[in-house]
């Protein structure tokens, strides 16, 4: 390892020093070093890339000091960190891969439960032919620690390890609610007797609050060009000046990783893994990016709005003189363009729904290039860049844009896990974009084993900032 | 596959299984292959959505009782050409099970039985401590203290062998029928008479109650007392890994037991001897406990260490149906002609479905005596003399 | 328009939208054995990436309402958590037992 620049660390990536910006994760690290392909995919063998950023996909899944299948959005950087990819021929090896990837026909869905099943010496012969295929990672290293060093959503580093994994109990509480956006603050404020108030992000207001100040600073007076952003920055300023009413716990950088039946919620945090148990929940926890279903929809380079906030506001994700489009619908096409324009990306911007007359004269007069009212058909990945063809539904004016990163704004998945896992009946309701309670927002119903849970904001399929605005009013 | 549907099942039938897990699917698809034209199962939920899909998959010789060797050895010969067979993949792998326990007592226990496994012609062996290294090298003996290994054991994917036999005995013109109730079932005369479900009623001379926990309530139904009783048991799979791991390995001590899927998943479970005991299906409680987690993640990072920076990556429950010897009841009822049960396998009826099926099918079909399922009949309780099987583990 | 071979609906077990119609043709057309016989939602992230999308094109198979469909189930945990971290957690009592001492057992009881 050479002697460092400073604000740079050296990472032992794929056998080779590299080095790379400090305190971001390793998956921003690579991206910046235009390593675009961090995995990939067990089947067909596609690359994968940077995708969530939040620890939700499999995108970013390598082998991290001798761990397998560890994040890397989720790890930071350091000196000597060993970082490779895995098995790129898992399942199928590459060969039957790159068949498969070509045509993918030729295998029907479920093809190994048919074929090569007589005379049974055959079946067993397919059996040990595939065995070694199966799975991706090789076992840890002897002596591997049990986990990187610790980002949010995952494990504690081991070392200081069996110590810092806390056997803790937090106890019973009144009221915990998950997510400090908009909807979670207002209902925090308005929690009554020992409460908890739990977010991923290290600080208040929400997955969008970082990108909104973010672009506020930038554009200065220029955010009032831009009304959508301009009036989610003004609601959630206010939002976040609602004073959390003293006695309030509060668990920034925490995350509920698992809830069981009737009220146990399992929260990690940097302290680790504690136990507690509510009375009710205040389920705000927001949503999930969607990826879109057009072709290549998996291709590095495409990123979720949410995955873009995190990986520029919380890494620091560099984007100065690279090409970005943004396409879809909703508040969020607008401010992942405007966070983009602020960290000095060139942006392309293709609304895939009619209307924002204001926003679209301030794009022209940011300098952005529009094309408005397409939408994503398909994905190519070639090098360090992504070919996205557009066209507007139902037409046939194509255009193609090649950009190093593609944000695609669809409407956000309402997360509903814990609930789920606490007995909450969920409907599939798609004008509210996923799974959500039955009953209608902020009315709080009681789980067969006594919880009573509250289900608010976007994660009960509401619009961005509707339950501040309505409470407001 | 079986499709949702909610037309009527058929007005009349040779045969109604009531169960679509392995038990069901297997008898149905035997009482096909000897002839028996019109035979419709009865699943309440999805094939495989009662124990047979929340089972750890594995088949094992490793037994304490001369039949349920016996019986073990004869579904081990079926399982190795079940995929054949059926036609289907079953991803039957037989990586062998490696038994082991913590207790220096249990060594002459564990010689015994593999002398009468190697009578019955199990080819299992005793294993002293650090000879478990040669089958899986990361293991930490520390406290093992005696160990036999039957390198013809193996694991099976449940949910493969039950759409394999669904299929095989869809194509000899079994009639499934998915997410339909049985809310009756009539007998007249010292005869079976009439299944009723929710979608309509089979007249049928023949009936095979084969659903597993359920049992007891549907055999209550034509007045038949079963004495099974019902436990939750959980179970998990961890993320995939490349293949680490060849056998399942169990201890007779703690109850642990795990293996390595065909998708490299570690597959394992824990007992809890403080889990209650259920006899009425309203009471059935397949909830996931952080308990459970917990147990098997301590048990598991002990005996194998290197899993100890894997993860965990789902867990569920499902239920054992269990007897007072821990051995199945099978066969009919003395005074009422046409009623057959399969059932209080006691956490074992994914192994030894194949050769239940198979001799339950001959006995229905033909009439003639079994000495197995003569063995296992209901009557054994009320007799005395019962044998306990003292390898019941998980 | 979009060539459902190139569209992805499970990232992580790489299920593609034309594998999952497939499956639902050959009479998997009930949610949790279409989910085991295609992969989709089975793999590390365990359907965070797809099961509401998968839900909604199964609606879309069978002509009938999403919600319709009944929920597949999502089991514990809700993210990745290791062996090494649960095994240092303290054991909870059984659901349904409050008795005091119903957690940590005196060794014996207790898988070591």
């Amino acid at each position: 390892m050479g002697a460092a620049t400073p604000g740079t660390v050296t990472i032992l990536f794929e056998g080779r020093d590299l080095s790379v910006r400090e305190g971001t994760s390793v998956a921003v690290a690579l991206w910046e070093k235009n390593v675009r392909v961090l995995s990939h995919s067990p089947k067909y063998g596609h690359p994968r890339g940077l995708y969530c950023a939040r620890g939700h996909c499999t995108s970013c899944l390598m082998r991290i000091d001798g761990v397998p299948n560890v994040r890397a959005c989720e790890t930071p950087v350091r000196d000597g960190l060993r970082v490779q990819r895995q098995d790129p021929g898992a399942f199928y090896g590459r060969p039957l891969q790159r068949v498969m990837a070509a045509a993918g026909q030729v295998f029907p869905v479920g093809f190994y439960y048919k074929w090569f099943t007589r005379p049974a010496w055959l079946s067993r012969c397919f059996l040990r032919l595939i065995r070694p295929l199966t799975g991706v990672g090789r076992l840890p290293d002897r002596g591997a620690s049990s986990g990187p060093a610790a980002g949010v959503g995952e494990p504690a580093s081991d070392g200081a390890a069996a110590a810092s994994l806390a056997r803790r109990d937090l106890g019973l509480f009144d009221c915990v609610v998950v997510g400090a956006g908009a909807a979670g603050l207002v209902a925090a404020a308005h929690a009554s007797g020992r409460a908890l108030l739990v977010d991923d992000h290290a600080t208040l207001g929400g997955q969008r609050r970082g990108a909104l100040d973010a672009v506020a600073a930038a554009l200065g007076q220029d955010l009032a060009r831009l009304p959508v952003l301009a009036g989610a920055h003004a609601t959630l300023s206010r939002a976040a000046g609602l004073q959390p009413r003293s006695g309030l716990g509060l668990a920034l950088g925490g995350v509920i990783v698992g809830a069981y039946e009737p009220d146990l919620l399992l929260l990690r945090d940097q302290r680790g893994l504690s136990l507690l148990r509510t009375r009710r929940l205040v389920w705000a926890a927001g949503a999930l990016d969607a990826s879109g279903g057009f072709a290549g929809n998996d291709r590095p380079g495409l990123l979720g709005p949410r995955g873009l906030y995190r990986a520029v506001t919380r890494d620091g994700l560099r984007v100065e003189g690279r090409r970005a489009l943004v396409t879809g619908v909703g508040l969020d096409l607008w401010l992942a363009a405007a966070l983009l324009h602020a960290r000095g990306a060139k942006v392309v911007i293709a609304p895939s729904e009619p209307g924002w007359p204001e926003e679209l004269k301030a794009a022209g007069a940011l300098g952005w290039t529009v094309h408005a009212g397409l939408r994503v058909e398909e994905a190519t990945a070639g090098g360090a860049d992504i070919e996205l063809r557009l066209g507007p539904p139902g037409g046939d004016a194509r255009t193609r844009v090649r950009c190093e990163l593609a944000v695609i704004c669809a409407r956000g998945k309402p997360a509903y896990d814990i609930p789920y896992q606490l007995g909450a009946r969920l409907i599939l309701d798609e004008s509210r974009g996923g799974y959500v309670p039955r009953e209608a927002d902020r009315v709080e119903s009681r789980l067969p084993g006594g919880l009573l849970l509250t289900v608010t904001g976007e994660a009960a399929g509401l619009p961005p900032g509707a339950v501040l605005a309505a409470a407001q009013r | 596959m079986i499709p949702l549907r909610s037309d009527p099942p058929p007005p009349t039938a040779d045969a109604v299984v009531i169960g679509g897990g392995v038990n069901g699917l297997s008898t149905a698809y035997e009482l096909a292959r000897r002839g028996l034209r019109r035979v419709v199962v009865i699943e309440q939920g999805y094939l495989g959505s009662g124990s047979t899909g929340r089972c750890g998959g594995g088949i094992r010789q490793q037994w304490t009782t001369e039949a349920n060797v016996r019986m073990a050895q004869e579904s081990v010969e079926i399982y190795e050409e079940l995929s054949a067979e059926l036609g289907y993949q079953t991803f039957f792998r037989q990586g062998g099970y490696l038994m082991i326990s913590e207790n220096e007592a249990d060594r002459p226990a564990m010689q015994k039985a593999v002398e009468l496994q190697n009578r019955c012609g199990a080819p299992s062996h005793f294993l002293e401590p650090r000879d478990c290294l040669e089958i899986v090298p990361q293991l930490d003996i520390t406290r093992v203290r005696a160990a036999s290994f039957c390198p013809k054991d193996g694991t099976a994917y449940p949910f493969a062998v039950v759409w394999g036999y669904a299929r095989a005995a869809q194509r000899r013109g079994v009639d499934i029928r998915i997410h339909t109730r049985v809310t009756g079932i009539r007998a007249e005369g010292g005869r079976i008479r009439e299944v009723v479900t929710e979608r309509g009623s089979i007249a049928t001379p023949v009936i095979v109650l084969a659903a597993g926990p359920w049992t007891k309530s549907l055999a209550a139904m034509v007045g038949v007392q079963l004495p099974n009783w019902q436990e939750r048991h959980e179970i998990m799979v961890s993320e995939g890994i490349k293949p680490c791991l060849n056998p399942m390995v169990i201890s007779i001590t703690n109850g642990i037991y795990f293996s390595q899927s065909m998708r490299g998943e570690l597959v394992g479970g824990i007992g809890d001897p403080d889990e209650p005991h259920w006899t009425d299906p309203r009471d059935f409680d397949t909830r996931c406990q952080l308990r459970f987690a917990v147990r098997f993640a301590r048990a598991l990072t002990a005996i194998f260490p290197p899993a100890r920076p894997l993860r965990l990556m789902r867990q569920w429950a499902g239920m054992y149906d269990m007897t007072p010897d821990h051995r199945p009841i099978l066969g009919g009822v003395p005074d009422l002609q046409g009623y057959h049960h399969i059932c209080g396998f006691s956490g074992h009826g994914f192994m030894l479905a194949p050769i239940a099926a198979r001799r339950m099918a001959k006995l229905i079909t033909t009439g003639q005596p079994d000495d197995i399922i003569d063995s296992l009949r209901l009557s054994r309780f009320a007799e005395g003399g019962i044998e306990t099987d003292h390898f019941v583990v998980g | 328009m979009t060539n459902p071979h190139e569209c992805m609906l499970c990232r992580c077990e790489d299920v593609t939208l034309a594998e999952f119609r497939a499956a639902f043709k050959e009479g998997f057309t009930e949610f949790e054995s279409l989910k085991r016989y295609t992969g989709v939602g089975t793999g590390f992230c365990q359907g965070k990436g797809c099961l509401a999308e998968a839900a909604v094109e199964l609606a879309r198979l069978r002509g009938v309402a999403p919600a319709e469909v009944s929920l597949t189930n999502i089991r514990p945990p809700a993210a990745t958590l290791t062996f090494s971290e649960l095994a240092a957690l303290p054991l909870t009592p059984l659901i349904g037992d409050s008795r005091p001492d119903a957690g940590d057992k005196p060794a014996g009881k207790e898988a070591r």
